[in-house]
């Protein structure tokens, strides 16, 4: 009698099984690549102020809009920027991102703008994103008297 | 009972045959492997177990590629483990004169008014570009930034305890220098919160929608 050829080896099996290990694998890279464009889209790189005296905060998980000021040479803003949206330091881009914040309010009432400012950064050049925000409240017509914002700061490393 | 078993499968290896015929260059069974053929029986045995006949695909340069990636990713996301935010209201618009923004968690004032309480203006606190910040009408005082939050303390009125010019709820304005760095900003409305006061702000001049310099 003849054995049969093909089941003489047994069933194909391998050794390690790798099929979850790669699922693993992309899962991880698939979130990595979605938080690094997440975060490039919020933080540009910038020296944020440093705080002492313990009045910051954790920020909370509060839907968020963060607005950056883009720093440049001798204290000055080379732009704002909002997600990837950049806009020019000028009256004509401060009033497209105060629409632009009047519509995110007026799709999401309960949003709060964290303003994120280098240390040397001229607070000329800072305020007229605060009163962006400002602007963006008014526009929006959302029956809301204050606008809520939240000053982004280095805390204390050493409160966990 | 085994007879009966082996036969349909005797027809099976037949039809694979007639197919493989078919195929050009193609065969059924075992792919003759290079370099193990003739080796011991125990290497035989080994390599007929192995790795090798089974998978077909190799794996290995696709995880390691995948390990790369992965490896890159998790070096180059920036997380921000150390910030911080103080939250501070805005108000809607520079129309209300002294615009102080509310710190956030302030209750509404007190309806029972102390009457040797100041006036509904606000404490004004100038901030150089230096960082040094001098205080306005009330207290008349120029500190520096180190001293700034133990003065401001000393002038709170708490209950309980002695001394103190200014309720918790007393409006106070910060108005920076254009030129100030933000970080002096920022540190004086830091020190006036950290001190006790929960109403605090900075100023906001009426029109002041476009950027200061040119």
């Amino acid at each position: 009698m003849r054995a049969s050829r093909i089941h003489r080896r047994g069933p194909s099996t391998f050794d390690a099984d790798m099929t979850p290990l790669i699922d693993m694998a992309f899962l991880l890279i698939v979130f990595f690549v979605l938080v690094s464009q997440v975060a490039g889209a919020e933080f540009v790189e910038l020296a944020l102020p440093r705080t002492e005296s313990g009045a910051a905060k954790r920020p909370d998980d509060t839907q968020r809009i963060v607005v950056n000021v883009v720093p440049a040479r001798d204290g000055g803003a080379a732009a704002y920027r909002l997600g990837k949206r950049e806009y020019a330091p000028d009256a004509a881009g401060l009033r497209e991102l105060a629409a632009t914040l009047a519509r995110a309010m007026r799709d999401q009432p309960s949003v709060e703008v964290n303003v994120r400012a280098d240390r040397a950064t001229a607070y000329s050049w800072v305020r007229p994103a605060m009163d962006a925000v400002a602007d963006g409240l008014a526009e929006s017509g959302i029956d809301r008297s204050r606008a809520r914002v939240r000053l982004v700061v280095l805390g204390d490393q050493s409160d966990g | 009972m085994a007879e009966a078993a082996h036969a349909p499968r005797e027809e099976a290896i037949d039809a694979l045959r007639a197919m493989a015929a078919a195929l050009p260059g193609a065969t059924v069974g075992r792919r003759p492997r290079r370099g193990l053929a003739g080796g011991t029986r125990a290497s035989r045995r080994r390599a007929r177990r192995g790795l090798g006949g089974a998978l077909r695909t190799n794996m290995t340069p696709m995880i390691d590629v995948v390990f790369q990636l992965l490896v890159f990713f998790i070096a180059t996301t920036r997380y921000a483990p150390g910030e911080r935010v103080i939250a501070m209201d805005i108000a809607r618009r520079a129309a209300q004169a002294p615009a102080a923004a509310q710190a956030a968690g302030s209750a509404p004032e007190a309806p029972p008014r102390d009457p040797f309480a100041l006036d509904d203006e606000s404490l004004r606190l100038e901030v150089a570009a230096d960082g040094t910040v001098s205080a306005g009408a009330p207290m008349r005082r120029t500190l520096g930034p180190a001293e700034l939050r133990a003065a401001l303390a000393a002038e709170i009125r708490l209950p309980g305890r002695a001394g103190g010019m200014f309720e918790p709820s007393f409006p106070i304005v910060i108005a920076p220098a254009d030129s100030a760095p933000w970080e002096a900003a920022v540190a004086t409305l830091d020190a006036a919160v950290a001190a006790g006061f929960r109403n605090v702000g900075f100023e906001r001049k009426p029109g002041s929608s476009e950027a200061a310099r040119p």
